[in-house]
């Protein structure tokens, strides 16, 4: 690993920073520093205000009040650029890179230090001397488009780092690696520091948190709960700053069904499937799971989740191959429909509710045809609020006026309306994608409640999630997912988690890749 | 058909593209950075007016083109205000600008209906070239802006793939939030380039009135403006083959008045309509092969409004 040269590290003050979106204050008023040569975390659930209070540090917003210092000295941002003129640079979790640029051109955007004629040559060269300069390895020709996740991530990172950023922030970097990504990471950051970067992280999990970072910072509804020395800190105390009821939620151990599982139900047979660039996507993909089972389905995002997901819902029409529920073949929603799939996708807001809609409209979006809430073409609209309000009082959603519109609800209420309706019926099978994604704790726990009660009605759940420690938490047995194949299956007591990793990262079973 | 017939016409087809490829190349410019003035052909009518009346008032050409392209300028920056800075969506705000063009410059035009033009964009033939036999005749007699015109998408090829301008360009109507923060105004360049889009569109439509009809009348341009900005689509978004589409629709355009001379039997109508089905059919077949080969070839932030973040 090549030393920093030039990424010699500036302290980073916000002082008395106040930032409100309407009614919500994400960010009241503290004063937190973070030291150059040091990785920082900064630790909160969802919702905390993490990340807004990164994005004011690096102009992505402007705070109500409060100031910011960089090196002692007083400064005021109007956008990014500011920012990384005084030397912050944020990494976020959507890239800002071009896919269809290759590396070097991605590194070259708003560059002053190249020609005003480009070769491809010299910014090839170029790319390489910045990777070498900050010691993450790079391939400056390839096209970003056709990079993995955590390649994407390091030319991220060399781009803001070019750039003059002696303050590195993270927003959530492992939150799309696989787990031995995510460690190279942690090495690189250890190694940037050690070089007397600033690096401030941001992240939820624990563990990570307690392996990287040299001094960790808790955030709770936007204020700061907590700033200590790593040595002064251990997952228990952490936790607790975290949540301030833990142990009802996140941590509980493994819940096992309390029957023991049935016959099939959902069968996936030799699908074949290619995305929208017309690339497979799913090759000749079995499987099938059981009555009062959960089927954990894991890999790395763009193996083919999102294909199988919608042809499992009836939206996509695979190449070949069945879909199948209690053994009546599905091809289309209404046969899913009738088939008694529950479908709650990743995109709750897009996908599975119409957000500018009421509540009671968006409860009866499946069932509109059904003589309960209609008759002929009419709705009828008394019945469909009763039928709302039952379901919103079943869910606990945080109100009962079921006229409100979906798209003042939170994420967590949104989420539970829609689960509520895709478990509501006469229900076989459901399909749960990414289901407590950006969920604060408690609603994540309520939505794994109401799976985990699927699962006892005698429901088949196939959870597809990038969560692997949510994916272990629920899942009777685990299937992983690599381009478009099953390159593993496990029964949930005898997962070995560095074994799904090494497997999601495309690596064989026997750990060689 | 005898040569020099087929050289006329070959000069003729290439000549009647200049306003289109003019106004298409800088369409495409625009388009580059995410922007899509769908009021092309608003721009390319108050182009077509002023040039025509600053022409009129001063008797010279040059002068002509020169007001085309700034009232096409100044026409442009009214959609890039609206859609750029104030994010509106740019085909309500575009068409709406073609209606408010269409009228004001027939209302304003009237008294210049059926006036010939007082000074028209002379050819220049090209020594030594232009008395070659056969292509000295179809490529060598033409005006200075038509060769200009040629030569504009070679330019505009060498600055978006050859030059640090282009790829902050491109990284612009591609990614917008990559741009940003590596400090690149994408607003301010969006801007300037629908205004350079402008100029562009301003000055095709003057030459139609001084260097194709010499003269005015209302809607002027029959959907010129449109063409142009479907030829961007046609393209695929490529500079040089912006050049291989204005001059297959010029050359669709002379069809009708070879079908005459020829006596074809067909009726002139007949062929008129002939550029405005080749568009739609060309866009079918590249519809088609996009979706064979699977690739994606326009701006991945064409027509969307930035927003930071």
């Amino acid at each position: 690993m090549t030393v920093v040269t030039d990424g010699a590290g500036v302290s980073l003050e916000l002082n008395g920073i106040v930032k409100r979106f309407g009614d919500l204050t994400a960010v009241s008023s503290f004063d937190i520093s973070f030291a150059p040569g040091q990785v920082h975390a900064l630790l909160g659930e969802n919702g905390a205000g993490k990340s807004t209070l990164m994005n004011v540090a690096a102009g992505f917003l402007t705070p109500d009040v409060g100031e910011i210092a960089v090196g002692g000295q007083q400064v005021r941002f109007g956008s990014p650029k500011d920012a990384i003129d005084a030397g912050i640079g944020m990494v976020h979790q959507h890239f800002s890179l071009v896919e269809q640029f290759t590396v070097a051109q991605n590194l070259a955007i708003g560059a002053r230090d190249i020609g005003r004629l480009t070769s491809t040559k010299e910014l090839n060269t170029r790319a390489l001397e910045i990777g070498e300069r900050y010691g993450l390895k790079v391939s400056p020709s390839k096209v970003v488009g056709s990079l993995s996740v955590g390649e994407k991530q390091r030319v991220e990172i060399l781009r803001t780092l070019s750039r003059g950023a002696r303050v590195l922030i993270l927003d959530e970097p492992t939150a799309v690696l696989t787990p031995e990504e995510s460690e190279q990471l942690c090495v690189n950051l250890r190694s940037m520091a050690g070089a007397g970067a600033t690096i401030i992280f941001i992240s939820h999990k624990l563990n990570e948190v307690l392996s990287v970072a040299d001094h960790v910072s808790v955030m709770r509804g936007g204020a700061l709960v907590d700033s200590l020395e790593r040595r002064e800190c251990n997952l228990q105390s952490l936790a607790k700053s975290m949540f301030d009821d833990f142990g009802t939620a996140d941590e509980r151990p493994r819940t096992q069904s309390a029957t023991s599982i049935g016959e099939e139900v959902l069968v996936v047979r030799g699908i074949q499937a290619r995305d929208e660039r017309g690339a497979v996507a799913l090759k000749g993909l079995s499987l099938s799971v059981h009555a009062h089972e959960i089927v954990g389905l894991v890999g790395v995002a763009g193996n083919g989740q999102q294909e199988l997901e919608q042809i499992v819902a009836g939206i996509r029409k695979p190449d070949s191959g069945t879909v199948s529920i209690h053994g009546t073949q599905v091809g289309n929603v209404q046969d899913a429909l009738k088939a008694g799939l529950g479908y709650i996708p990743e995109d709750r807001r897009g996908t599975g509710l119409v957000p500018a809609q009421p509540i009671w409209l968006n409860s009866i979006l499946r069932i509109y045809k059904d003589d309960l809430v209609s008759k002929g073409l009419i709705i009828k609209t008394g019945k469909a609020k009763k039928y709302a309000r039952d379901l919103a009082e079943s869910v606990n959603l945080s109100t009962n006026d079921v006229t409100t519109l979906v798209q003042h609800l939170s994420g967590g209420n949104a989420q539970k309306l829609l689960a509520g309706r895709e478990l509501s019926g006469d229900k076989s099978a459901v399909v749960a994608v990414n289901s407590t994604q950006g969920l604060d704790v408690k609603a994540a726990a309520a939505v794994r409640e109401r799976l985990i009660q699927a699962r006892e009605d005698g429901l088949a759940v196939l959870l597809i999630s990038a969560d692997l420690d949510e994916v272990v938490l629920l899942s009777d047995r685990i299937v992983v997912l690599y381009e478009g194949s099953v390159v593993g299956e496990f029964a949930a007591e005898d997962a070995d988690l560095d074994e799904i990793g090494r497997l999601m990262g495309g690596e064989t079973s026997n750990g060689n890749s | 058909m005898d040569y020099q017939f087929l050289a006329l016409t070959i000069a003729t087809a290439i000549g009647i593209s200049t306003a289109i490829l003019v106004a298409a190349t800088g369409e495409l410019l625009v388009e580059k950075v995410g922007v899509y003035n769908i009021a092309l052909e608003g721009v390319m009518l108050v182009g077509a007016l002023t040039g025509f009346i600053a022409g009129q008032t001063t008797g010279s050409w040059v002068l002509g083109l020169i007001a085309g392209g700034v009232a096409g300028c100044a026409f442009a920056m009214v959609f890039g205000l609206i859609t750029v800075v104030l994010r509106t969506d740019m085909i309500v705000v575009g068409v709406a600008l073609i209606l408010v063009a269409l009228g004001t410059t027939q209302t304003i035009g009237s008294s210049y209906v059926a006036v010939e033009a007082v000074t028209k964009i002379p050819n220049a033939d090209i020594p030594v070239l232009s008395s070659l036999p056969f292509i000295g005749t179809a490529l060598f007699q033409q005006t200075w802006v038509t060769y200009i015109a040629m030569a504009l998408p070679f330019v505009v090829a060498f600055i978006l793939f050859r030059t640090r301008h282009g790829l902050n360009m491109r990284a612009i109507g591609e990614n917008p939030n990559a741009a940003d923060t590596a400090g690149i105004s994408v607003i301010g360049w969006r801007l300037f380039y629908v205004a350079v889009g402008g100029v562009l569109a301003g000055v095709g439509g003057a030459y139609i009135t001084l260097g194709i009809v010499d003269s005015w009348a209302g809607n002027v341009t029959a959907g010129q403006g449109w063409i142009a900005f479907a030829i961007v689509f046609f393209a695929g978004w490529q500079p040089l083959w912006i050049l291989v589409g204005a001059y297959f629709f010029g050359a669709l355009s002379v069809l009708g008045d070879v079908g005459q001379v020829m006596g074809w039997g067909v009726p002139s109508e007949a062929f008129t309509v002939l550029p405005y089905v080749g568009t739609v059919a060309v866009m079918m077949l590249r519809a088609w092969k996009q979706k064979s080969k699977g690739a994606v070839s326009w701006p991945a932030a064409l027509g969307l409004p930035f927003y930071r973040g």
